[in-house]
Protein backbone atom coordinates (compact mmCIF):
# COMPACT_ATOMS: atom_id res chain seq x y z
CA UNK A 1 0.00 0.00 0.00
CA UNK A 2 1.53 3.72 -0.68
CA UNK A 3 0.35 6.83 1.40
CA UNK A 4 -0.70 9.36 -1.10
CA UNK A 5 -4.57 10.65 -1.15
CA UNK A 6 -5.94 12.43 -3.60
CA UNK A 7 -8.88 15.00 -1.99
CA UNK A 8 -10.71 16.68 -4.70
CA UNK A 9 -13.30 18.72 -3.01
CA UNK A 10 -14.42 22.79 -4.09
CA UNK A 11 -15.17 23.75 -0.92
CA UNK A 12 -11.59 25.15 0.72
CA UNK A 13 -12.40 24.71 4.44
CA UNK A 14 -13.29 21.50 4.21
CA UNK A 15 -10.23 20.60 1.86
CA UNK A 16 -7.70 21.65 4.00
CA UNK A 17 -9.88 20.17 6.77
CA UNK A 18 -9.32 17.06 5.48
CA UNK A 19 -5.74 17.40 4.22
CA UNK A 20 -4.62 18.53 7.56
CA UNK A 21 -6.77 15.56 9.33
CA UNK A 22 -5.28 13.17 7.06
CA UNK A 23 -1.54 14.66 6.91
CA UNK A 24 -1.22 14.24 10.97
CA UNK A 25 -2.10 10.80 10.64
CA UNK A 26 0.46 10.14 8.82
CA UNK A 27 -0.64 10.27 5.24
CA UNK A 28 0.79 12.22 2.27
CA UNK A 29 -2.60 14.34 0.77
CA UNK A 30 -2.72 16.28 -2.68
CA UNK A 31 -5.66 18.26 -3.12
CA UNK A 32 -7.36 19.57 -5.98
CA UNK A 33 -10.73 22.05 -5.99
CA UNK A 34 -12.24 20.34 -9.17
CA UNK A 35 -12.03 17.24 -11.67
CA UNK A 36 -10.08 18.97 -13.76
CA UNK A 37 -7.37 20.12 -11.43
CA UNK A 38 -7.62 16.69 -10.33
CA UNK A 39 -6.78 14.88 -13.45
CA UNK A 40 -3.78 17.29 -13.84
CA UNK A 41 -2.72 16.27 -9.89
CA UNK A 42 -3.04 12.71 -10.27
CA UNK A 43 -0.56 12.77 -13.05
CA UNK A 44 1.99 14.04 -10.83
CA UNK A 45 1.39 11.63 -8.18
CA UNK A 46 3.39 8.27 -8.43
CA UNK A 47 1.09 5.61 -6.66
CA UNK A 48 -2.01 7.20 -5.46
CA UNK A 49 -3.81 5.00 -3.32
CA UNK A 50 -6.95 6.27 -2.89
CA UNK A 51 -8.97 9.11 -4.42
CA UNK A 52 -11.80 11.27 -2.22
CA UNK A 53 -14.48 12.90 -4.04
CA UNK A 54 -17.05 15.24 -3.97
CA UNK A 55 -19.63 14.88 -6.75
CA UNK A 56 -20.88 18.74 -7.11
CA UNK A 57 -18.09 21.01 -8.45
CA UNK A 58 -17.38 23.50 -10.42
CA UNK A 59 -15.25 22.76 -14.20
CA UNK A 60 -15.30 19.56 -13.79
CA UNK A 61 -17.38 17.39 -11.77
CA UNK A 62 -17.39 14.06 -9.81
CA UNK A 63 -18.83 12.06 -12.62
CA UNK A 64 -17.14 13.34 -15.98
CA UNK A 65 -13.69 12.98 -13.44
CA UNK A 66 -14.12 9.83 -12.54
CA UNK A 67 -15.05 8.74 -16.41
CA UNK A 68 -11.88 10.69 -17.75
CA UNK A 69 -9.85 8.87 -14.65
CA UNK A 70 -11.35 5.53 -15.98
CA UNK A 71 -9.86 5.97 -19.35
CA UNK A 72 -6.38 6.22 -18.01
CA UNK A 73 -5.40 2.20 -17.67
CA UNK A 74 -2.44 2.96 -15.04
CA UNK A 75 -5.15 4.79 -12.69
CA UNK A 76 -8.03 2.02 -13.33
CA UNK A 77 -6.72 0.49 -10.27
CA UNK A 78 -6.91 3.34 -7.92
CA UNK A 79 -10.00 3.22 -5.72
CA UNK A 80 -12.51 6.24 -5.23
CA UNK A 81 -14.64 6.79 -2.14
CA UNK A 82 -17.32 9.50 -2.83
CA UNK A 83 -18.64 11.71 -0.29
CA UNK A 84 -22.68 12.45 -1.76
CA UNK A 85 -25.51 13.66 -0.28
CA UNK A 86 -27.50 11.60 -2.73
CA UNK A 87 -26.61 8.26 -2.21
CA UNK A 88 -28.69 6.65 -4.32
CA UNK A 89 -27.60 8.34 -7.46
CA UNK A 90 -24.05 7.20 -7.32
CA UNK A 91 -22.12 6.57 -10.51
CA UNK A 92 -20.54 3.15 -11.40
CA UNK A 93 -16.98 2.00 -10.60
CA UNK A 94 -16.60 3.77 -6.94
CA UNK A 95 -15.31 1.50 -4.56
CA UNK A 96 -17.43 3.50 -2.23
CA UNK A 97 -20.01 5.80 -0.84
CA UNK A 98 -20.05 8.00 1.86
CA UNK A 99 -23.17 9.92 3.30
CA UNK A 100 -22.64 13.27 3.57
CA UNK A 101 -21.28 15.21 6.52
CA UNK A 102 -18.44 13.13 6.79
CA UNK A 103 -17.30 12.54 9.59
CA UNK A 104 -13.62 11.63 10.95
CA UNK A 105 -13.77 8.54 12.20
CA UNK A 106 -15.61 7.45 9.02
CA UNK A 107 -12.93 9.29 7.14
CA UNK A 108 -9.81 7.70 8.76
CA UNK A 109 -10.99 4.26 8.86
CA UNK A 110 -11.92 4.02 4.95
CA UNK A 111 -8.45 5.61 4.18
CA UNK A 112 -7.19 3.30 6.47
CA UNK A 113 -8.14 0.33 4.42
CA UNK A 114 -6.92 1.46 1.55
CA UNK A 115 -3.98 3.36 2.38
CA UNK A 116 -0.93 2.81 4.62
CA UNK A 117 0.21 5.61 6.14
CA UNK B 1 -83.69 37.78 -46.45
CA UNK B 2 -81.71 39.19 -49.82
CA UNK B 3 -83.72 41.75 -51.49
CA UNK B 4 -83.06 40.02 -54.77
CA UNK B 5 -85.72 37.33 -53.58
CA UNK B 6 -88.58 40.19 -53.25
CA UNK B 7 -87.85 41.84 -56.24
CA UNK B 8 -91.61 42.98 -56.64
CA UNK B 9 -91.25 44.67 -52.84
CA UNK B 10 -88.04 45.74 -53.56
CA UNK B 11 -88.93 47.27 -57.02
CA UNK B 12 -91.57 49.57 -56.02
CA UNK B 13 -90.04 50.88 -52.70
CA UNK B 14 -86.42 51.74 -53.52
CA UNK B 15 -87.01 54.53 -56.00
CA UNK B 16 -87.31 56.82 -52.51
CA UNK B 17 -84.11 57.62 -50.65
CA UNK B 18 -86.17 56.39 -47.51
CA UNK B 19 -86.69 53.34 -49.08
CA UNK B 20 -83.41 52.65 -49.91
CA UNK B 21 -81.90 53.20 -46.45
CA UNK B 22 -84.88 50.87 -45.23
CA UNK B 23 -83.56 47.59 -47.77
CA UNK B 24 -80.38 48.73 -46.39
CA UNK B 25 -81.21 48.06 -43.53
CA UNK B 26 -82.83 45.52 -43.66
CA UNK B 27 -80.24 43.34 -45.71
CA UNK B 28 -77.62 44.34 -42.96
CA UNK B 29 -76.74 40.74 -41.41
CA UNK B 30 -73.76 41.13 -39.02
CA UNK B 31 -76.05 43.35 -37.04
CA UNK B 32 -79.59 43.16 -35.04
CA UNK B 33 -81.31 46.45 -36.44
CA UNK B 34 -84.92 47.11 -35.02
CA UNK B 35 -87.12 49.63 -33.92
CA UNK B 36 -89.04 49.62 -30.49
CA UNK B 37 -92.16 52.13 -29.99
CA UNK B 38 -92.41 54.22 -27.50
CA UNK B 39 -93.40 51.17 -24.72
CA UNK B 40 -90.41 48.79 -26.06
CA UNK B 41 -92.74 46.44 -27.92
CA UNK B 42 -90.91 45.22 -31.68
CA UNK B 43 -92.11 47.45 -34.11
CA UNK B 44 -89.07 46.49 -37.20
CA UNK B 45 -86.80 43.42 -37.71
CA UNK B 46 -84.10 42.89 -39.98
CA UNK B 47 -82.38 40.34 -41.51
CA UNK B 48 -79.28 40.51 -38.73
CA UNK B 49 -81.78 40.16 -35.93
CA UNK B 50 -83.42 37.27 -37.27
CA UNK B 51 -80.42 35.52 -37.94
CA UNK B 52 -78.70 36.46 -34.13
CA UNK B 53 -81.73 36.23 -32.14
CA UNK B 54 -83.19 33.38 -34.38
CA UNK B 55 -86.66 34.78 -34.55
CA UNK B 56 -88.95 35.80 -38.23
CA UNK B 57 -90.60 38.85 -38.20
CA UNK B 58 -94.37 37.78 -37.82
CA UNK B 59 -92.85 35.95 -34.47
CA UNK B 60 -91.59 39.08 -32.81
CA UNK B 61 -93.00 41.88 -33.99
CA UNK B 62 -95.45 42.91 -31.29
CA UNK B 63 -93.70 41.52 -27.96
CA UNK B 64 -92.11 43.33 -25.59
CA UNK B 65 -88.14 43.50 -26.30
CA UNK B 66 -87.37 41.78 -22.51
CA UNK B 67 -88.01 38.67 -24.28
CA UNK B 68 -84.28 39.00 -25.12
CA UNK B 69 -82.98 39.46 -21.57
CA UNK B 70 -82.07 36.42 -19.13
CA UNK B 71 -85.11 35.82 -16.71
CA UNK B 72 -83.21 37.46 -13.85
CA UNK B 73 -82.23 40.88 -15.93
CA UNK B 74 -85.72 41.11 -16.11
CA UNK B 75 -87.10 40.68 -13.06
CA UNK B 76 -84.38 43.12 -11.93
CA UNK B 77 -85.84 45.83 -13.80
CA UNK B 78 -83.06 46.03 -16.61
CA UNK B 79 -84.95 46.90 -19.32
CA UNK B 80 -87.36 49.66 -17.98
CA UNK B 81 -83.77 50.94 -16.99
CA UNK B 82 -82.25 50.87 -20.16
CA UNK B 83 -84.99 52.76 -21.65
CA UNK B 84 -84.97 55.14 -18.77
CA UNK B 85 -81.36 55.78 -19.78
CA UNK B 86 -82.07 55.91 -23.12
CA UNK B 87 -84.65 58.25 -23.18
CA UNK B 88 -82.90 60.90 -19.96
CA UNK B 89 -79.02 60.57 -22.23
CA UNK B 90 -80.02 59.79 -25.69
CA UNK B 91 -78.37 56.46 -26.03
CA UNK B 92 -77.75 53.83 -23.64
CA UNK B 93 -74.52 51.09 -24.69
CA UNK B 94 -73.53 48.28 -22.85
CA UNK B 95 -72.23 44.52 -23.37
CA UNK B 96 -74.46 42.09 -21.39
CA UNK B 97 -75.61 38.66 -21.85
CA UNK B 98 -78.54 38.37 -23.87
CA UNK B 99 -80.96 35.52 -24.54
CA UNK B 100 -81.99 33.93 -28.10
CA UNK B 101 -85.23 32.20 -29.34
CA UNK B 102 -83.59 28.72 -28.38
CA UNK B 103 -82.85 29.59 -24.75
CA UNK B 104 -78.88 29.95 -25.72
CA UNK B 105 -77.30 32.70 -24.36
CA UNK B 106 -75.00 35.21 -26.19
CA UNK B 107 -72.63 38.07 -25.22
CA UNK B 108 -73.86 41.08 -27.33
CA UNK B 109 -72.77 44.64 -27.94
CA UNK B 110 -76.44 46.89 -27.48
CA UNK B 111 -76.35 50.53 -28.35
CA UNK B 112 -80.40 51.92 -27.74
CA UNK B 113 -81.20 54.90 -29.63
CA UNK B 114 -83.70 57.66 -28.23
CA UNK B 115 -86.29 58.64 -31.62
CA UNK B 116 -87.83 61.54 -31.07
CA UNK B 117 -90.30 63.63 -33.44
CA UNK B 118 -90.03 66.87 -34.00
CA UNK B 119 -91.76 68.36 -31.09
CA UNK B 120 -89.70 66.36 -29.28
CA UNK B 121 -91.63 63.82 -27.84
CA UNK B 122 -90.29 60.36 -27.71
CA UNK B 123 -91.79 58.09 -30.43
CA UNK B 124 -89.12 54.79 -29.94
CA UNK B 125 -85.79 53.30 -29.66
CA UNK B 126 -83.70 51.75 -32.18
CA UNK B 127 -81.59 48.99 -30.87
CA UNK B 128 -78.74 47.87 -32.44
CA UNK B 129 -77.10 44.13 -31.15
CA UNK B 130 -74.48 42.50 -32.64
CA UNK B 131 -73.35 39.35 -31.09
CA UNK B 132 -69.73 39.24 -29.80
CA UNK B 133 -70.26 35.58 -28.23
CA UNK B 134 -67.29 34.44 -30.26
CA UNK B 135 -65.02 37.26 -29.87
CA UNK B 136 -66.09 37.25 -26.09
CA UNK B 137 -65.08 33.34 -26.09
CA UNK B 138 -61.80 34.06 -27.91
CA UNK B 139 -60.76 36.47 -25.70
CA UNK B 140 -61.91 34.10 -22.29
CA UNK B 141 -59.88 31.45 -24.22
CA UNK B 142 -56.56 33.63 -24.50
CA UNK B 143 -57.25 34.96 -20.97
CA UNK B 144 -57.22 31.32 -19.92
CA UNK B 145 -54.31 30.45 -21.83
CA UNK B 146 -52.53 33.21 -20.67
CA UNK B 147 -53.41 32.06 -17.11
CA UNK B 148 -52.13 28.57 -17.31
CA UNK B 149 -49.03 29.70 -18.87
CA UNK B 150 -48.46 31.74 -15.62
CA UNK B 151 -49.42 29.43 -13.41
CA UNK B 152 -46.86 26.99 -14.89
CA UNK B 153 -44.12 29.78 -14.91
CA UNK B 154 -45.09 29.80 -11.12
CA UNK B 155 -45.17 25.95 -10.25
CA UNK B 156 -41.49 25.85 -12.28
CA UNK B 157 -39.79 28.66 -10.31
CA UNK B 158 -41.33 26.77 -7.22
CA UNK B 159 -40.01 23.69 -8.39
CA UNK B 160 -36.78 25.77 -8.96
CA UNK B 161 -36.62 27.06 -5.29
CA UNK B 162 -37.39 23.49 -3.90
CA UNK B 163 -34.44 22.21 -5.78
CA UNK B 164 -32.21 25.34 -4.24
CA UNK B 165 -33.57 24.84 -0.63
CA UNK B 166 -32.65 20.50 -0.79
CA UNK B 167 -29.41 21.57 -2.79
CA UNK B 168 -28.45 24.34 0.21
CA UNK B 169 -29.58 21.66 2.42
CA UNK B 170 -28.03 18.56 1.65
CA UNK B 171 -24.45 19.72 0.05
CA UNK B 172 -23.85 23.50 0.79
CA UNK B 173 -25.01 23.23 4.93
CA UNK B 174 -23.54 19.66 5.20
CA UNK B 175 -19.47 21.25 3.95
CA UNK B 176 -18.95 23.28 7.18
CA UNK B 177 -20.33 20.81 9.45
CA UNK B 178 -18.11 17.46 7.93
CA UNK B 179 -15.28 20.31 8.58
CA UNK B 180 -16.31 20.93 11.99
CA UNK B 181 -16.52 17.31 12.61
CA UNK B 182 -13.25 16.67 11.11
CA UNK B 183 -11.30 19.66 12.96
CA UNK B 184 -12.84 18.03 16.51
CA UNK B 185 -11.82 14.33 15.41
CA UNK B 186 -8.29 15.27 15.44
CA UNK B 187 -8.26 17.39 17.62
CA UNK B 188 -9.98 14.45 20.06
CA UNK B 189 -6.76 12.64 19.29
CA UNK B 190 -4.18 14.73 20.47
CA UNK B 191 -5.71 16.46 23.69
CA UNK B 192 -4.94 14.81 26.64
CA UNK B 193 -6.17 17.79 29.20
CA UNK B 194 -9.82 16.08 29.99
CA UNK B 195 -11.39 19.87 29.56
CA UNK B 196 -9.97 20.25 26.38
CA UNK B 197 -11.41 16.84 25.45
CA UNK B 198 -14.54 17.62 27.20
CA UNK B 199 -15.17 21.19 25.00
CA UNK B 200 -14.37 19.23 21.86
CA UNK B 201 -16.07 16.55 22.17
CA UNK B 202 -19.09 18.67 22.96
CA UNK B 203 -18.67 20.35 19.81
CA UNK B 204 -18.21 16.87 17.81
CA UNK B 205 -21.98 16.16 19.08
CA UNK B 206 -22.99 19.34 18.17
CA UNK B 207 -22.17 18.70 14.36
CA UNK B 208 -23.89 15.08 14.62
CA UNK B 209 -26.93 16.42 16.59
CA UNK B 210 -27.20 18.92 13.95
CA UNK B 211 -26.55 16.55 10.98
CA UNK B 212 -29.54 14.57 11.80
CA UNK B 213 -31.35 18.06 12.18
CA UNK B 214 -30.58 18.32 8.69
CA UNK B 215 -31.28 14.97 7.92
CA UNK B 216 -34.48 15.76 9.43
CA UNK B 217 -35.62 19.07 7.68
CA UNK B 218 -34.33 17.63 4.56
CA UNK B 219 -37.15 14.45 4.58
CA UNK B 220 -39.28 16.91 6.00
CA UNK B 221 -39.40 18.90 2.45
CA UNK B 222 -39.33 15.71 0.62
CA UNK B 223 -42.44 15.15 1.99
CA UNK B 224 -44.08 18.19 2.12
CA UNK B 225 -42.72 19.84 -1.07
CA UNK B 226 -40.88 17.27 -3.44
CA UNK B 227 -43.18 14.68 -3.61
CA UNK B 228 -43.13 12.54 -1.05
CA UNK B 229 -39.88 9.97 0.35
CA UNK B 230 -38.34 8.06 -2.19
CA UNK B 231 -37.43 4.69 -1.06
CA UNK B 232 -35.18 2.36 -2.55
CA UNK B 233 -35.99 -1.44 -1.95
CA UNK B 234 -34.02 -4.54 -1.42
CA UNK B 235 -34.41 -7.82 -0.15
CA UNK B 236 -33.53 -8.56 3.36
CA UNK B 237 -34.66 -9.67 6.43
CA UNK B 238 -36.14 -7.13 8.76
CA UNK B 239 -35.73 -9.00 11.75
CA UNK B 240 -31.95 -9.07 11.41
CA UNK B 241 -32.16 -5.51 10.61
CA UNK B 242 -34.31 -4.04 13.92
CA UNK B 243 -31.93 -6.43 16.32
CA UNK B 244 -28.57 -4.74 14.25
CA UNK B 245 -30.20 -0.70 15.08
CA UNK B 246 -31.47 -2.55 18.87
CA UNK B 247 -27.52 -3.77 19.16
CA UNK B 248 -26.22 -0.14 18.28
CA UNK B 249 -28.62 1.89 20.90
CA UNK B 250 -27.74 -0.99 23.64
CA UNK B 251 -23.95 0.28 22.75
CA UNK B 252 -25.46 4.18 23.62
CA UNK B 253 -27.70 2.71 26.62
CA UNK B 254 -25.37 -0.29 28.36
CA UNK B 255 -27.67 -0.40 31.39
CA UNK B 256 -30.78 -0.68 29.50
CA UNK B 257 -32.85 -3.89 28.54
CA UNK B 258 -34.30 -4.07 25.24
CA UNK B 259 -36.04 -7.47 24.15
CA UNK B 260 -36.56 -8.71 20.53
CA UNK B 261 -38.95 -11.20 19.53
CA UNK B 262 -39.19 -12.09 16.20
CA UNK B 263 -39.64 -14.76 13.57
CA UNK B 264 -37.34 -14.26 10.55
CA UNK B 265 -39.30 -11.50 8.48
CA UNK B 266 -37.93 -12.12 4.89
CA UNK B 267 -38.83 -9.12 2.82
CA UNK B 268 -38.37 -6.54 -0.21
CA UNK B 269 -38.74 -2.86 1.77
CA UNK B 270 -35.99 0.30 2.22
CA UNK B 271 -33.28 -0.77 4.64
CA UNK B 272 -31.95 1.92 5.23
CA UNK B 273 -35.27 3.95 5.86
CA UNK B 274 -36.59 1.06 8.11
CA UNK B 275 -33.54 0.90 10.25
CA UNK B 276 -34.45 4.91 11.13
CA UNK B 277 -37.84 3.61 11.65
CA UNK B 278 -36.87 0.90 14.40
CA UNK B 279 -33.97 3.38 16.03
CA UNK B 280 -36.53 6.33 16.33
CA UNK B 281 -39.07 4.12 18.09
CA UNK B 282 -37.00 2.67 20.08
CA UNK B 283 -34.88 5.35 21.14
CA UNK B 284 -38.16 7.17 21.86
CA UNK B 285 -38.97 4.19 24.07
CA UNK B 286 -35.19 4.16 25.70
CA UNK B 287 -35.65 7.73 26.74
CA UNK B 288 -39.65 8.39 27.59
CA UNK B 289 -40.16 4.36 29.17
CA UNK B 290 -39.66 3.31 32.78
CA UNK B 291 -35.87 2.53 33.15
CA UNK B 292 -36.06 -0.04 35.30
CA UNK B 293 -38.30 -2.40 32.68
CA UNK B 294 -37.42 -3.96 29.72
CA UNK B 295 -38.02 -2.32 25.77
CA UNK B 296 -39.94 -4.97 24.03
CA UNK B 297 -39.79 -5.56 20.15
CA UNK B 298 -42.36 -7.89 19.21
CA UNK B 299 -42.64 -8.46 15.52
CA UNK B 300 -45.74 -10.92 13.67
CA UNK B 301 -46.96 -11.90 10.60
CA UNK B 302 -50.81 -10.92 10.17
CA UNK B 303 -52.04 -11.95 6.76
CA UNK B 304 -50.29 -9.80 3.90
CA UNK B 305 -48.78 -7.58 6.68
CA UNK B 306 -45.98 -7.20 9.24
CA UNK B 307 -46.99 -5.90 12.42
CA UNK B 308 -44.32 -4.56 14.92
CA UNK B 309 -44.74 -3.24 18.47
CA UNK B 310 -42.14 -1.51 19.99
CA UNK B 311 -43.42 -1.55 24.21
CA UNK B 312 -42.55 0.44 26.94
CA UNK B 313 -43.56 0.49 30.48
CA UNK B 314 -43.80 4.01 32.29
CA UNK B 315 -46.19 6.76 32.68
CA UNK B 316 -48.56 7.45 29.62
CA UNK B 317 -48.13 9.74 26.72
CA UNK B 318 -51.05 12.30 27.94
CA UNK B 319 -54.28 11.93 25.49
CA UNK B 320 -53.56 15.76 23.85
CA UNK B 321 -50.00 14.91 23.29
CA UNK B 322 -51.11 11.54 21.63
CA UNK B 323 -53.22 13.02 19.24
CA UNK B 324 -51.03 15.28 17.67
CA UNK B 325 -47.99 13.05 18.24
CA UNK B 326 -47.04 12.44 14.44
CA UNK B 327 -47.40 15.90 13.72
CA UNK B 328 -44.26 17.64 12.35
CA UNK B 329 -42.51 19.66 15.09
CA UNK B 330 -44.22 18.04 17.78
CA UNK B 331 -42.63 18.22 20.47
CA UNK B 332 -43.96 21.12 22.08
CA UNK B 333 -44.30 22.67 25.49
CA UNK B 334 -46.71 19.59 26.67
CA UNK B 335 -43.83 17.37 26.00
CA UNK B 336 -41.26 17.92 29.43
CA UNK B 337 -38.73 16.00 27.90
CA UNK B 338 -38.28 17.55 25.02
CA UNK B 339 -35.73 20.35 26.14
CA UNK B 340 -33.37 17.78 27.59
CA UNK B 341 -33.89 15.96 24.11
CA UNK B 342 -32.79 18.95 21.64
CA UNK B 343 -34.40 17.27 18.70
CA UNK B 344 -36.88 18.99 16.19
CA UNK B 345 -39.68 16.78 16.65
CA UNK B 346 -39.98 15.33 13.08
CA UNK B 347 -38.70 11.64 14.10
CA UNK B 348 -42.00 10.29 14.41
CA UNK B 349 -43.72 12.48 11.34
CA UNK B 350 -40.86 10.92 9.38
CA UNK B 351 -41.10 7.69 10.42
CA UNK B 352 -44.52 7.39 10.04
CA UNK B 353 -44.02 8.94 6.45
CA UNK B 354 -41.70 6.24 5.74
CA UNK B 355 -44.06 3.59 6.86
CA UNK B 356 -47.04 5.01 4.64
CA UNK B 357 -44.62 5.19 1.50
CA UNK B 358 -44.06 1.29 2.10
CA UNK B 359 -48.36 1.21 1.99
CA UNK B 360 -47.98 0.78 5.99
CA UNK B 361 -48.54 2.97 9.13
CA UNK B 362 -47.30 3.64 12.63
CA UNK B 363 -50.24 3.76 15.67
CA UNK B 364 -49.92 4.45 18.99
CA UNK B 365 -51.91 3.18 22.75
CA UNK B 366 -50.39 4.68 25.19
CA UNK B 367 -52.46 3.47 28.95
CA UNK B 368 -51.90 3.88 32.21
CA UNK B 369 -51.85 0.13 33.02
CA UNK B 370 -50.49 -1.14 29.52
CA UNK B 371 -47.42 1.28 29.12
CA UNK B 372 -47.05 2.89 25.45
CA UNK B 373 -46.95 0.76 21.97
CA UNK B 374 -46.30 2.44 18.71
CA UNK B 375 -47.24 -0.25 16.61
CA UNK B 376 -45.69 -0.53 12.94
CA UNK B 377 -47.47 -2.42 10.00
CA UNK B 378 -45.44 -3.20 6.77
CA UNK B 379 -46.87 -5.08 3.77
CA UNK B 380 -45.35 -8.38 3.92
CA UNK B 381 -45.01 -8.34 0.26
CA UNK B 382 -43.80 -4.84 -1.62
CA UNK B 383 -46.43 -3.05 -3.20
CA UNK B 384 -46.56 -2.01 -6.95
CA UNK B 385 -49.78 0.23 -6.07
CA UNK B 386 -51.75 0.98 -2.95
CA UNK B 387 -53.36 -2.14 -1.87
CA UNK B 388 -55.78 -3.03 1.16
CA UNK B 389 -55.85 -0.81 4.46
CA UNK B 390 -52.88 -2.09 7.00
CA UNK B 391 -54.64 -4.21 9.90
CA UNK B 392 -55.99 -1.85 13.12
Amino acid sequence: MTHTVLVVEDEQHLRDMMRDALELNGYTVVTAEHGAEALTKLAEIEHPCLVILDLLMPVMDGRTFIARMRERVELSSVPIVVHTSAPGQTPDGVARVLQKPLIFDRLLSVVREYCAP
Amino acid sequence: MPPKERPSRAGRVADSEEARFRLLVESVKDYAIFILDDGGHVATWNLGAERIKGYKADEIIGKHFSIFYPPEDVADGKTERELEIATREGRFEEEGWRVRKDGSRMWASVTITTLRNLQGDVIGFAKVTRDLTERRQAEENRRALAAEKAALAEKAKIQQFQERFLAILGHDLRNPLASINIGAGVLRQRLTDPVHLRIVNRMRDSSQRMSRMIEQILDLTRTRLAGGIELSLEPFDLRDAIRRVIEELHVAHPSRSVTVVAPPLPGKWDKVRLEQVFSNLASNALAYGDPAKPVVVQARVEGRFIVVDVHNDGPPIPDELQAAIFDPFRRGQQDSHASKRAGLGLGLYISKEVTRAHGGDITVRSTETEGTTFQVTLPAEPQTSPGEAPPR
